[in-house]
């Protein structure tokens, strides 16, 4: 059996791929493993967001719950994506709901141990921000798309 | 960087071939609630055969002829056309009945690469009525599967309902020759897929940049982001190819309808090679 160390499984990760190892051995010991069942839920918006995960297996279903009709699926989540910004502002608030669309394995980072860390060590946290950023502007392109209706009757021809 | 001096694939059909060819309508399968795929047999003598990638002029009497891509290659020279209704002359074609006749002039244009993808992993990323010109090439491939890499189809659509050849991708899925994922705009109840754009499953693809090779077709929206995605992941521009879709109304390079800079997609593409087209798909207007 092959043992890897979570500073390890990070690495594999893409998100964290680029990152230099002392951060990377520092948010290890923030992180640990954790499964979900298919239709697990794995956040409830207006809940406390006690951190984020890393998706390194699976599909998580992101979306709002509306009364009477379950969760509105607004975008899928998949392996080696992020799952969660809602750790990084105040009021540390879960704004969407997540739910497992399959297995998922993850690694979760713990924002009670991250946060004071980042802030005590800015060229970390500086990092750590941007790469959330750049996910959150990736996030914000893909949903730009998606309301120009690209697939619409009067955008495209008839082939 | 490619040049289109290579040959790339059949050439067009002959200037003088401008007369609409009886067709007959045999089949009528209606694909979503404004799509429709039409089997289509000459009434006596057909046209040449087309190969993937390549269009015909379809010409409903009486209401106008526009280009359509062929969505499966036949044999005894029927064809297969795929065509969504935008209104107009497709509007009469998607209100075709068994027995009604269609003119037909072609093929034209330049079809995908498959023979340079042999060897190769192959990435095919349709959206919408995409899907249709690249059908032919997973047919080619699954008759051929061995001689082919790793192979992926990722289809977009707007929703579960406008997935095109719903029956078939589930065929294919379950084969497990070819890695098969689906993707929508929206959800609706029920839907267990993904939801979001078509990057969204390219990023969980293994892709080997130096051994792929990538076939696009859906809106140019689209298929720059696609593109986009696979060059920074490493993939050379000119191993994609993406299918470029203009007015065009002669199909044989002389009205210019068609021109995209230097190029007109009627006998240059529609397929063309990304390195090649890339900086004219930003250009406005063009």
């Amino acid at each position: 059996m092959v043992v890897t160390t979570m500073a390890e499984e990070l690495a594999a990760h893409r998100f964290f791929r680029t990152i230099p190892s002392d951060l990377r051995e520092r948010l290890a010991g923030c992180a640990r493993n954790v499964v979900f069942a298919p239709g697990e839920r794995i956040c409830v918006e207006g809940t406390h967001a006690s951190g984020f995960f890393a998706i390194r297996t699976g599909r998580v279903n992101v979306g709002i719950y509306v009364p009477h009709q379950g969760l509105q699926v607004l975008e899928t989540r998949h392996a080696g994506d992020v799952l969660g910004f809602s750790w990084l502002f105040p009021p540390y608030r879960w704004q969407i709901d997540a739910v497992a669309g399959e297995r998922v394995r993850a690694i979760e980072l713990h924002a009670d141990c991250l946060l004071p860390y980042l802030e005590e060590h800015p060229a970390g946290g500086y990092l750590l921000v941007r790469m959330f950023a750049q996910e959150m502007e990736e996030t914000i392109q893909s949903t730009r798309l998606r309301l120009l209706d690209v697939y619409g009757r009067d955008r495209v021809h008839a082939r | 960087m490619s040049t289109l001096a290579e040959p790339r694939g059949p050439g067009v059909a002959a200037r003088g071939s401008m007369t609409p060819i009886p067709h007959r309508v045999v089949d009528v399968v209606h694909e979503t609630r404004e799509t429709v795929t039409l089997t289509l047999e000459p009434v006596s003598d057909g046209i040449v055969a087309p190969v993937a990638g390549q269009f015909t002029m379809l010409w409903a009497w009486g209401a106008g002829e526009v280009p359509i891509s062929v969505s499966a290659l036949a044999a005894d020279g029927r064809l297969v056309h795929t065509i969504r209704d935008v209104a107009g002359v497709t509007k009469t074609l998607c209100a075709s009945r068994q027995g009604d006749v269609l003119g037909v002039r072609g093929p034209y244009g330049c079809g995908w690469g498959i023979d340079a993808a042999r060897g190769h992993d192959l990435v095919i990323v349709a959206g919408g009525i995409g899907l249709a010109p690249l059908r032919p090439v997973v047919h080619a491939v699954l008759a051929e599967r061995s001689e082919f890499g790793r192979v992926s189809l990722v289809v977009g659509a707007r929703t579960e309902q406008e997935l095109l050849f719903r029956a078939e991708l589930d065929e294919w899925w379950h084969r497990h020759e070819v890695d098969v994922r689906t993707i929508v705009d929206r959800s609706s109840p029920g839907w267990s897929g993904s939801v979001g754009v078509v990057t969204g499953e390219l990023v969980g693809l293994e892709i080997d940049p130096a051994s792929t090779r990538a076939m696009v077709c859906g809106p140019e929206v689209m298929m720059r982001v696609v593109a986009q995605h696979l060059t920074d992941r490493g993939v050379a521009a000119s191993a994609i190819e993406v299918s470029v879709e203009r007015n065009m109304q002669c199909a044989v390079k002389t009205c210019g309808h068609c021109q995209v800079g230097p190029f007109f997609a009627c006998t240059d593409g529609p397929v063309l090679p990304w390195d090649v087209v890339a900086s004219l798909l930003t250009v406005r207007e063009l």
